[in-house]
């Protein structure tokens, strides 16, 4: 649930003295789109993003004689100049909540991650943030099956699943129940759904199949 | 009552015989030893299932089915080792057989049951589509149904899973290939579920073709099967995973094998063609939530007939899921008299 156990360790950094070109092609090589700028001890000073490093060079539509002067001007620039100062970051023990709130708030695909000493320790991108989901859910988890059951809103209904699962050796590996939701999701580790239907209903539930599912989308 | 409405024969006095549709004569492959791999009481995957679709096609004594379908019945032989070592780890097989002699109740997980008898049962399982090529090989155009267990689909190379140990389809794929230099081979599974196994053998593989037509892993065991999953490297372009919302009925798989399916097959060009034949979308299965009739497995059928022609007729059809034993003994019919039909 963590930031430190999804991002990226250790991560490509610059300091605020290379010029622009450079970190330009660092970013192509790399396939990055975000580096973090950091002085000599490593701390974080600000991001440049291959959208900064864009809108300084000059468009491909201007002249020759237009653009001639900012490229030798862009070589001789640091990236310091370009840099977003004004950066959020987040330490490793920030939860991903904490990452999905300030990626979405702050509109931005990577914030660097940073230790008590303000220390560049890595780096979390919303594809960091999409695969530790991925990998809670259960998504693309092989084995596993989503059964849906009708919500009576029962305050012990969730316990009553689970115990029931329990005493059957079923491994679940994930209960939704979305507020004011008809429905109750869970996603079981078995093939034997003849077995968890039986259990289930035992237990006071209704298992809803097929069309059911597509209406609630 | 308007006289235009009567047909000349009736005004003659006579009435001519209405045109009997004619089948080809079906070979099932199916051993009585199939029933010997005992998984247990109350699990889906039982032995009745094949006692019901048996009972069903060889109701008047083995000659012909209840619908009248002509049927030649035929044992399979065991799979040799060497067949089954070319997919499945040399590591596992020691794992199964000795799961097996010793007693264990299952393999990998609890829901894969294993008895005494399991791992000579899957072997002769394997080994019925093998026989079913032989047999086609040997210059048969009649269509042909390998009636085993346990299904093999959802296994891959170290893994049991979903009730499958050897990966029957895959294995025959592969035999197909080697022992009769048929290079290109496609694969039709129309089971509920995605065959992760067969997927993941032949992903890297442009020689082999698989198409799968699925209830939306988001839903549906085993939680494979995406759309964007199109294979790797040079298996790019060659696997095609249709998944299907739940409550999909017959319309909409229709509609995929026009659409999909067909184009697919048409520009693959195969040499063979292999269906992996599951039978758990029909509505009354609560294995998957698709709602399939019984009406489109002779639509599937009939089309397979037809579009096996691309190939010369080499096509083997291999049972793979399908619980609920009514629906599977019909489903099985009906897909074996779409087959079958001589049109």
């Amino acid at each position: 649930m963590f930031v430190k156990d999804y991002m990226t360790h250790n991560p490509v950094t610059v300091t605020p003295d290379r010029s622009i070109s450079e970190v330009r092609d660092l970013l192509r090589n790399k396939g990055f789109r975000h580096v973090p700028v950091v002085d000599a001890d490593g701390r974080l000073l600000g991001v440049v993003t291959d959208r900064d490093i864009r809108s300084a060079f000059p468009s491909f539509l201007a002249s020759n004689e237009e653009s001639k002067g900012q490229w030798e001007r862009i070589a001789r620039t640091p990236v310091e100049a370009i840099m977003s100062t004004n950066v959020v970051s987040l330490t490793g023990d920030a939860t991903l909540d904490d990452a999905l709130l300030i990626l979405d708030k702050k509109k931005v695909g990577a914030v660097p991650v940073v230790n008590e000493d303000k220390r560049v320790v890595g780096v979390f991108s919303i594809r960091d943030l999409m695969r530790a989901y991925s990998q809670l859910f259960g998504l693309a988890e092989k084995g596993s099956v989503l059964i849906v059951l009708k919500n009576r809103n029962e305050i012990d209904s969730l316990s009553r699943i689970l115990q029931a699962l329990e005493v059957h050796n079923i491994l679940c590996t994930r209960v939704v129940r979305p507020i004011a939701s008809a429905y109750i999701y869970l996603r079981v580790q078995t093939f034997n759904l003849h077995a968890v239907y039986a259990i289930l209903r035992q237990a006071g539930f209704e298992p809803v199949i097929g069309a059911g599912i597509s209406q609630e989308g | 009552m308007c006289s235009t409405s009567l047909n000349p024969q009736e005004k003659s006095g006579k009435i001519s015989e209405p045109a009997m549709p004619d089948f080809k004569t079906i070979t099932i492959v199916n051993s009585p030893f199939y029933l010997r791999h005992d998984t247990g009481s109350n699990h889906p995957e039982s032995s009745e299932r094949m006692t019901a679709v048996m009972n069903r096609l060889l109701s008047e004594g083995g000659a012909k089915s209840g619908l009248g379908l002509p049927l030649r019945l035929i044992p399979p032989r065991m799979a040799e080792r060497e067949d089954v070592v070319s997919l499945h780890t040399e590591n596992y097989l020691m794992r199964f057989e000795e799961a097996c002699l010793s007693g264990k109740e299952w393999l990998g997980h609890s829901d894969n049951r294993i008895s005494y008898d399991s791992y000579e049962a899957a072997f002769l399982s394997a080994g019925a589509g093998l026989t079913a090529i032989d047999f086609l090989e040997n210059g048969s155009k009649d269509p042909i149904f390998c009636c085993v267990r346990p299904p093999g689909h959802h296994a891959e190379a170290a893994l049991a899973l979903g009730f499958c140990f050897l990966n029957n389809v895959a294995i025959a794929a592969r035999y197909w290939q080697r022992r009769y230099g048929r290079k290109r081979i496609f694969i039709l599974d129309f089971d509920a579920h995605h065959g992760n196994g067969i997927q993941e053998f032949f992903d890297e593989d442009s020689s082999v073709f698989y198409v799968s037509i699925h209830e939306h892993p988001t839903f549906s065991f085993p939680g494979t099967g995406w759309a964007n999953d199109t294979g790797t490297g040079a298996g790019t372009g060659f696997t095609l995973n249709i998944p299907l919302a739940p409550g999909s009925s017959d319309d909409v798989v229709i509609k995929a094998m026009e659409s999909q399916v067909k184009p697919a097959l048409t520009a693959f060009q195969p040499d063979a063609m292999l269906v992996a034949a599951g039978f758990d979308g029909h509505s009354l299965d609560d294995m998957s939530g698709l709602a399939y009739s019984t009406r489109l497995y002779a639509k599937l059928g009939s089309y397979l007939s037809v579009w096996a022609g691309i190939c010369e007729d080499r096509l083997v059809s291999i049972l793979e899921g399908g619980y609920h034993l009514e629906a599977l003994a019909a489903g099985v019919e009906a897909y074996l008299m779409g087959l079958a039909l001589k049109v």
